[in-house]
């Protein structure tokens, strides 16, 4: 039992980040699709027309998981004049702080970490790697766009991670537990924590829209400003290295919401299958309201963004925060008298 | 997914042109006499006009034609449409499989030494318009001239002026 | 015809006996010529005092007699159609005449660009370098040498570099950058984001469009104007048409002048569009961009079936248009126009009400009325300053005069990007409301709509200038000829040639992040407007240009 358990464990280190990647590119599918009809475009083909279907297949879920395959197997050019260690390093640094935060999330109920005591804050701290990828990449690349690029980054993470942090330890507060099962098991037994404290589900939904590069925030790679960004002097199987972070990060965050704030798809008494369907459509839900934010947007600049964030989801955050301190202490009085 | 281009194999794109739309050339093989008149007035330099031995050959290069229908406007037989075609991309100058609008019109030859002279159609088309056109005072006696010296070219025209009864002033 | 007569009598006054000679053109159109050393005071006075507007500067070549210098005064917005040309012979030893862009800084360009073309010089330009050729040539050095030049008599010329010793970073926004639909290079210094200098060099797009001209006849030079601009053809050719037929003395029919206004207003709704599009692009907002240009899209539809082709629509010819419009047509024409009218009010909506477009776009890029009027500012760009400049109500041409259409124009205050837009997309309104008058009109007037073009010897002048407005702003072509079919001289002012001008000052003290769209809320349009590469050395910060011969030579290493 003990053997076998632990040999679950083992595969699930490598089954989990696969599976979130999968799921990752059907969102990134989506992003793609919602905007593209709400621009009067067609978006990749959900269903391929009958005539096309021998060259193209039956459908094209998978497009940005193509797109990612066809840079892998091109190569990659390093600038001379750049720092070409830390250049080469910074997107396997991104990936493999990504991969080791999706181990650490259950994913539709199942978490092979369940009984890491602090495997919130290993999250948090884990997928700060990412934007530390972009900014070193984009310094090393020794390109005037990645310079700005790098900056821009930085400052935005100033932005966003703040209300992400402060929101994610407001639910820690409620439920007590620096755990994710822990999380999960409260909101399981009580209500989701997006109907207790809504003021800390709207910053960290914010947050993730800063921190995924969606409109208004996709200030670092705006490409008519600054060409790419930090990712300008990238290609090849580099570039591929990239995207795939992209892909995990976005799959990564929206799990992330829907553990903390929507009970992780679990509803107490149903199956494990419906467990799964269930997180999967949460997921898509949330995925769509950000594509509408997305489509419907001009960039800032960032001064703007800046500006913004503090006035509106920094707010929220420590809204929610002291909310959370409120709930806690008031609740067990509320539920005593 | 990249396809080639036209997808034709596909129904959902459709072309939303008019049949206004300026593309291809049509030299329609009845009317066109072969005048030239499309090269002469050619914005561009499109379309050149080659002649051999036997026939002259007008040959629209679709690469330089910017499709303006200044050709289509000028010719005094109405022989060039232009039609709503507009796929005529080809892979290089020289390529095999590149679209191609050439017309071809006989010539003529000289009675009197034989060479080629305009093109028989250009000849009847002439004839036709005197016929139609003319006043009526002039028309018998140009009907008639023209029936002797168009069947001889310029050089032979001048030779035989006198014999044949062309001359200017030949009535005086 | 008061005004102008005055003002030929002040100027008599001042030329006194330097006057050589006088000649009055149709319409309110003076020739002036002088010797050359008066030629600067002159343009000191028409441009200050006289409130004139010195719109280009063109050099005729006239082979063995020598060169002769045009300058073009604009009084229109005074007293319309008003035009004085002030010419002086250059002896072809010595073509050399006084600059005048200190005066007037708005021929500045104009100089560069003669300079360039022609062997006339400029004393005392205060920025000679190349316009469209690159700095270093026809005379490629050591790239050690490279600051200087060296000129027919072995003299070496310092390129005058402004932004060579400052001690910042040097961000390259172009020639090759996503936010340029065509080529451009704004060499822009900056310091963390803020632009602290910038400078502009064209040329990229440089196809020797006025050469070509002097090789065909008039009547094939309609289609050549077509195609220098893929957004504005219609109305380069209603301009050296209106020329041509200034030249040739003939009058259109009442039709052709409405088709011409419809053509061309139906162009400004689609460059309007275009820019609206592109102008969300820049500042991110790509589902404006597919949204405006599904409109357009309904615009091409409209030429293609009023003519044929969706761009370079070949409709004007000398004399006229080509093609007429039957009932049912106009009838067609006039459902769809008035459904696009509800689409383009709801683009509008979108920008006015959207909060963060708003933040992008207010209170940048702003050019206060003094300075547009001093650098010489054309189309929107002006009229967002306060300026009311607008060909066609200066100097009607086609169905634009008083007793065809009725119309406003529209003007701001701000001269900042966002009056910019607003000026552009209530244009846009004001064409719709045009386009249904000339339908109208249409429907009212009958008769032809070509009328036979004249021998060029029996021509009424021997030079003229033409004006149209375009969507950018006053576009001009000033025509010499020499009684055969084939113009003698060619010469071309596009609104974007003073647009760009503006350019540099405009992006002082702003982010990156806002130069794309201070760039763009000029439209710039490069193929109407004109092989270095320049390396800085991050460690040391120099400058080395390497010309394109020497580049070639060292990829061996």
């Amino acid at each position: 039992m003990e053997l076998s358990s632990q040999i679950i464990s083992l595969a699930s280190i490598a089954v989990l980040p696969l599976a979130s990647f999968i799921v990752g590119v059907v969102y990134n599918y989506e992003i793609r699709k919602i905007s593209a009809r709400l621009q009067s475009r067609r978006g990749p083909w959900l269903l391929v027309p009958k005539p096309l279907r021998k060259t193209l297949g039956t459908t094209r879920l998978f497009q940005p998981l193509y797109d990612v395959l066809k840079l892998l197997y091109k190569e990659s050019l390093v600038p001379n004049t750049s720092r070409t260690r830390i250049f080469r390093a910074a997107p396997y640094v991104a990936l493999l702080c990504l991969v080791a935060a999706a181990t650490l999330i259950p994913f539709a109920g199942y978490s092979p970490f369940a009984s890491f005591e602090l495997s919130l804050v290993a999250v948090l701290y884990l997928l700060l790697g990412v934007p530390l990828a972009f900014i070193l990449g984009g310094a090393a690349s020794s390109s005037p766009w990645g310079a700005v690029g790098s900056m821009r980054e930085a400052e935005l993470m100033l932005a966003y991670e703040t209300p992400f942090v402060i929101g994610a330890f407001a639910v820690a507060v409620m439920a007590d537990a620096l755990s994710m099962q822990r999380i999960l098991n409260v909101q399981i037994s009580q209500y989701p924590f997006l109907l207790l404290n809504p003021f800390a589900a709207a910053a960290f939904l914010l947050a993730i829209v800063g921190k995924l590069h969606l409109k208004p925030f996709d200030i670092p790679e705006a490409e008519v400003e600054i060409v790419a960004g930090p990712i300008t002097e990238y290609s090849g199987s580099l570039l591929g290295i990239i995207e795939i972070g992209k892909i995990l990060l976005t799959s990564v965050c929206i799990s992330l919401f829907v553990d903390l704030f929507l009970a992780g798809g679990v509803i107490p008494g149903l199956q494990y299958q419906l467990t799964t369907f269930i997180f999967l459509v949460e997921g898509f839900l949330i995925v769509a309201f950000a594509t509408l934010i997305h489509t419907l947007n001009p960039r800032f600049r960032i001064d703007q963004a800046l500006r913004w964030y503090v006035k509106i989801p920094i707010l929220l955050a420590i809204v929610g925060l002291a909310w959370a301190y409120t709930f806690r202490y008031v609740h067990p009085i509320i539920l005593r008298g | 997914m990249t396809t080639d281009y036209p997808v034709k194999t596909t129904p959902l794109i459709g072309y939303v042109i008019t049949e206004e739309n300026r593309g291809k050339h049509k030299f329609d093989d009845e009317k066109c006499v072969g005048c030239g008149g499309c090269s002469v007035i050619c914005s561009s330099g499109a379309i050149t006009e080659s002649e051999s031995q036997f026939e002259r050959a007008l040959k629209v290069e679709l690469a330089r034609c910017i499709f303006c229908g200044r050709c289509r406007d000028i010719c005094p037989e109405k022989a060039i449409e232009l039609t709503p075609e507009f796929e005529l991309s080809q892979t290089g100058s020289k390529a095999e499989n590149a679209v191609k609008v050439e017309h071809v019109v006989s010539l003529g030859r000289c009675e009197g030494c034989g060479r080629p002279i305009f093109p028989s159609k250009q000849i009847d088309a002439v004839k036709r318009r005197v016929d139609e056109k003319m006043d009526p005072s002039n028309k018998e006696t140009a009907s008639k001239d023209m029936e002797v010296y168009m069947r001889y070219c310029l050089d032979c025209r001048r030779t035989h002026s006198y014999v044949f009864r062309i001359h200017p002033r030949k009535s005086y | 015809m008061g005004y102008s007569e005055e003002l030929l009598a002040e100027l008599r006054q001042r030329l006194g006996p330097d006057l050589i000679s006088e000649f009055r053109g149709n319409r309110n159109t003076f020739w002036v010529q002088t010797q050359r050393e008066r030629v600067r005071e002159i343009a000191k006075y028409l441009t200050k005092e006289a409130q004139g507007r010195l719109i280009h500067i063109s050099t005729i070549d006239k082979g063995l007699d020598g060169y002769e210098v045009v300058y073009h005064y604009a009084f229109d917005h005074l007293d319309r159609f008003l035009h004085l040309n002030v010419k002086a012979a250059l002896s072809p030893d010595e073509p050399e005449v006084e600059s005048v862009s200190v005066d007037a800084p708005e021929s500045s360009w104009s100089e560069r660009e003669m300079m360039e073309f022609t062997p006339v010089r400029f004393m005392g330009h205060p920025d000679p370098r190349h316009l469209w050729l690159p700095f270093e040539w026809p005379n490629p050095v050591e790239s050690e040498k490279c600051e200087h030049y060296v000129d027919k008599d072995g003299n070496p010329q310092i390129i005058v570099d402004p932004l060579k010793n400052v001690e910042a970073s040097l961000i390259p926004l172009g020639p090759y950058h996503p936010f340029l639909i065509e080529g451009a290079y704004f060499r822009v210094k900056v310091e963390g984001e803020e632009i602290t200098g910038a400078d502009v060099k064209l040329g990229w797009n440089h196809r020797g469009i006025m050469k070509l001209f002097e090789g065909r006849s008039y009547s094939r030079g309609v289609f050549l104007a077509e195609r220098i601009c893929g957004i504005c053809n219609v109305t380069h050719t209603t301009a050296y048409l209106n020329a041509v037929e200034t030249l040739s003395g003939v009058e259109i029919p009442d039709r052709a002048r409405h088709l011409r206004t419809m053509m061309a207003e139906l162009e400004r709704i689609h460059s309007h569009l275009l820019w609206l599009g592109v102008a969300g692009d820049l500042i991110g907002f790509k589902t404006l961009f597919m949204l405006s240009w599904k409109v357009r899209e309904q615009v091409l539809d409209i030429f293609e079936s009023l003519t044929g082709s969706r761009r370079a629509p070949a409709m004007n010819l000398i004399g006229g248009v080509r093609k007429d419009v039957t009932s049912e047509t106009i009838t067609k024409t006039d459902r769809r126009l008035r459904s696009m009218k509800a689409e383009v009010k709801k683009l509008i909506d979108i920008v006015y009400n959207h909060p963060v477009v708003r933040r992008r776009l207010q209170d940048i890029g702003r050019l206060d009325l003094a300075t547009a009027k001093a650098a010489g500012a054309v189309g929107p760009t002006a009229r967002a300053s306060g300026w009311k400049l607008d060909t066609r109500w200066s100097s009607p041409y086609a169905a634009y005069g008083s007793e065809y259409t009725t119309w406003d124009i529209i003007t701001e205050d701000g001269g900042d990007v966002w009056s910019r837009t607003i000026v552009r997309l209530k244009e846009m309104l004001v064409s719709i409301e045009i386009l249904l008058q000339c339908l109208e009109g249409l429907n009212r007037t009958a008769g032809p709509i070509l009328v036979e073009a004249v021998d060029p010897k029996d021509f009424k002048l021997k030079e003229a200038l033409g004006k149209a407005e375009a969507p950018r702003g006053e576009l001009m072509y000033y025509l010499v000829s020499d009684g055969t079919n084939i113009p003698h001289s060619v010469r071309i002012r596009t609104p974007s040639f003073r647009n760009n001008a503006l350019v540099p000052r405009l992006l002082r003290g702003h982010t990156i992040a806002d130069a794309p769209i201070i760039v763009g809320s000029i439209d710039p349009c490069y193929s109407c407007t004109d092989r270095v590469v320049t390396i800085v050395d991050s460690r040391t910060g120099r400058t080395t240009p390497i010309p394109l011969c020497n580049s070639l030579s060292k990829r061996s290493k």
